[in-house]
């Protein structure tokens, strides 16, 4: 399915949370990255048919999803970045009303869903109340919810949220794999979760897309202004305090800081092969400066 | 036994990869062709019934139990004024908390980008309430009236005058005072049902002398509350289609 987001604008008051945003997803993995308040819910929720766009348009397949309606919808999977579930449903109860809201026969749905519950693994807790389940337990019935009707695009708002390091592995080995044939578009502040598996990353920045590309071709932006560093601990609090610091590692007495800076930090700096992280950094200075601040702590 | 010993003579050539791939394919289209394009209304509403809260239902079934058991037992101590400021506000307590239980339980955006859509359910789930009400308070209003001896009629354009306008309040309370969360709503919904039944205690001569009086004036009564109900179920639709009732927001 080919997805055309047409100058989506979404207004509340003066303030433009997505502002006109244009881009054309087939198949593959997409990465929304941006820090809070940059827009990637707003305009998850557009692409998904809940929230009406001030301007602007999404096309499937050339047509206008409001015209397409249920036949999108039908073809969509959607993880809200925050999802409740009624009081004493068990986790079959909220995929079954899932499914039956996806238009599933009955004897075709509990199939999908045990199928879906083995994949996160809950089976075994299938039968249990949803209130009782941990926060990773949650965010992996949402994960399964979002698949059940098979979806060709699957939108994942901020999917890795409570998940930890064997989890947040397996899930990303999953999208992978539904990237092959299909358009899977997650958004995330959280770049690790990012680097490996997206073909393509959108960077959102105060509701606009700033960078459109590959790893690769995003990161070249940043050329020759990643420095690994080696200085005495004294100088690493300077350069901290001068520069956008994204690592700093103490060993033998001495501190390697790794800065993302268009001049060199020190004497002694030496380029390096950017990342993502550092690219995200790059443009989200402000946020890299709480970062910084956090790795000083 | 190996196959060679059964079929000496079969050779199984390898499959081609294309032949998998649309093999594959045909599988899918199969499926695609099988699966219902649109969803049965009858379908919709069955879920949907599945699906209620059963606080809903048992609600009901003591409001028609209240109702029989004053009918029966404490008939010379009742009138059908009273009891039917009993009987709706305990059928009517779960009604806007139900209506409204995706944003109140964080499942709007879930249901709304299904396929079903959020407005056939919210329409469904509206005439799955709305009937089983109405069904359950023209009981309520039959039991009454064959019992105190009161006319059919002007008991039951009260009792869905009262329904009406505790619904609406309910609604707007909600609305207004951005009530996200199940257990909130249903004390506001007692709250404003309370209030209600007390508003209406203090003026029992003249709503006696409504429901014994002309038709008219309850039937105006009744058109009035059925109006303001329908504003604030227009609001509240509005707002629930344009994303503006989400927890966010």
């Amino acid at each position: 399915m080919k997805i055309e987001l047409n100058d989506l604008t979404k207004t509340y008051g003066e303030k433009n949370a997505v502002d006109d945003f244009s881009v054309t997803l087939g198949s593959g993995v997409y990465a929304l990255l941006g820090p809070n308040g940059s827009g990637k819910t707003t305009l998850m929720r557009m692409l998904c048919d809940v929230l009406r766009p001030s301007k602007g348009a999404v096309l499937a397949n050339g047509t206008d999803i409001s015209v397409l309606g249920e036949q999108y919808r039908d073809r969509l999977g959607y993880l809200p970045q925050h999802f409740g579930f009624y009081p004493n449903f068990s986790g079959m109860d909220f995929m079954m009303y899932l499914a039956a809201l996806k238009g599933l026969p009955k004897l075709k749905a509990r199939e999908r869903c045990e199928e879906l519950l083995t994949l996160v693994g809950l089976y075994d807790v299938r039968k249990k109340k949803i209130k009782t389940y941990s926060g990773g337990m949650k965010q992996r019935i949402g994960i399964a919810q979002a698949l059940i009707n098979d979806p060709e695009l699957l939108v994942l708002d901020e999917p890795t949220v409570g998940l930890d390091p064997k989890e947040r592995t397996k899930f990303r080995n999953i999208i992978s794999d539904l990237g092959e044939n299909k358009t899977v578009l997650l958004s995330t502040h959280i770049v690790s979760d990012i680097e490996y598996i997206a073909d393509d990353i959108l960077v959102m920045k105060n509701g606009r897309l700033v960078l459109h590309g590959s790893t690769d071709e995003i990161c070249r932006r940043i050329d020759g202004m990643v420095w690994d560093c080696v200085v005495y601990p004294k100088e690493a609090d300077e350069i901290s305090r001068k520069y956008v610091v994204s690592n700093i590692r103490h060993e033998d007495g001495m501190a390697r800081l790794r800065v993302v800076s268009e001049q060199r930090p020190c004497e002694n700096a030496q380029s390096a092969a950017p990342c993502l992280e550092d690219l995200y950094l790059y443009y989200f200075k402000e946020e890299a400066e709480e970062h910084a601040a956090e790795i000083r702590a | 036994m190996k196959n060679g010993n059964i079929f000496p003579d079969e050779y199984i050539p390898d499959v081609e990869p294309s032949q998998i791939e649309k093999t594959v394919l045909c599988g899918q289209r199969y499926i695609l062709e099988h699966r219902p394009k649109k969803t049965p209304l009858s379908r919709i509403f069955l879920d949907q019934i599945r699906y209620i809260s059963p606080s809903l239902w048992v609600l009901q079934l003591i409001g028609l139990f209240v109702t029989g058991y004053c009918c029966a037992f404490l008939q010379d101590v009742c009138d059908s004024l009273m009891l039917l400021l009993t009987a709706i506000p305990l059928i009517a307590i779960t009604n806007v908390p139900e209506l409204v239980k995706d944003v109140l339980c964080d499942m709007s955006e879930l249901e709304r980008s299904s396929k079903i859509g959020g407005g056939v359910i919210l329409t469904v789930r509206m005439t799955v309430v709305g009937v089983s009400d109405l069904t359950v308070i023209a009981i309520v209003a039959a039991i009454t009236s064959f019992s105190m001896g009161s006319g059919f009629l002007p008991l039951l354009l009260f009792a869905l005058s009262v329904y009406n306008i505790e619904n609406a309040v309910c609604l707007a309370a909600l609305r207004l005072f951005k009530i996200r969360e199940r257990n909130s709503a249903l004390l506001l919904s007692a709250t404003i049902l309370i209030l209600t039944d007390v508003l209406c205690s203090s003026v029992t001569k003249q709503l006696h002398e409504l429901l014994n009086g002309s038709l008219l004036p309850l039937i105006a009564v009744f058109i009035v509350s059925a109006a303001l109900l329908s504003v604030q179920m227009a609001v509240f639709c509005k707002k629930l289609l344009i994303g503006g009732l989400t927890n966010e927001n």
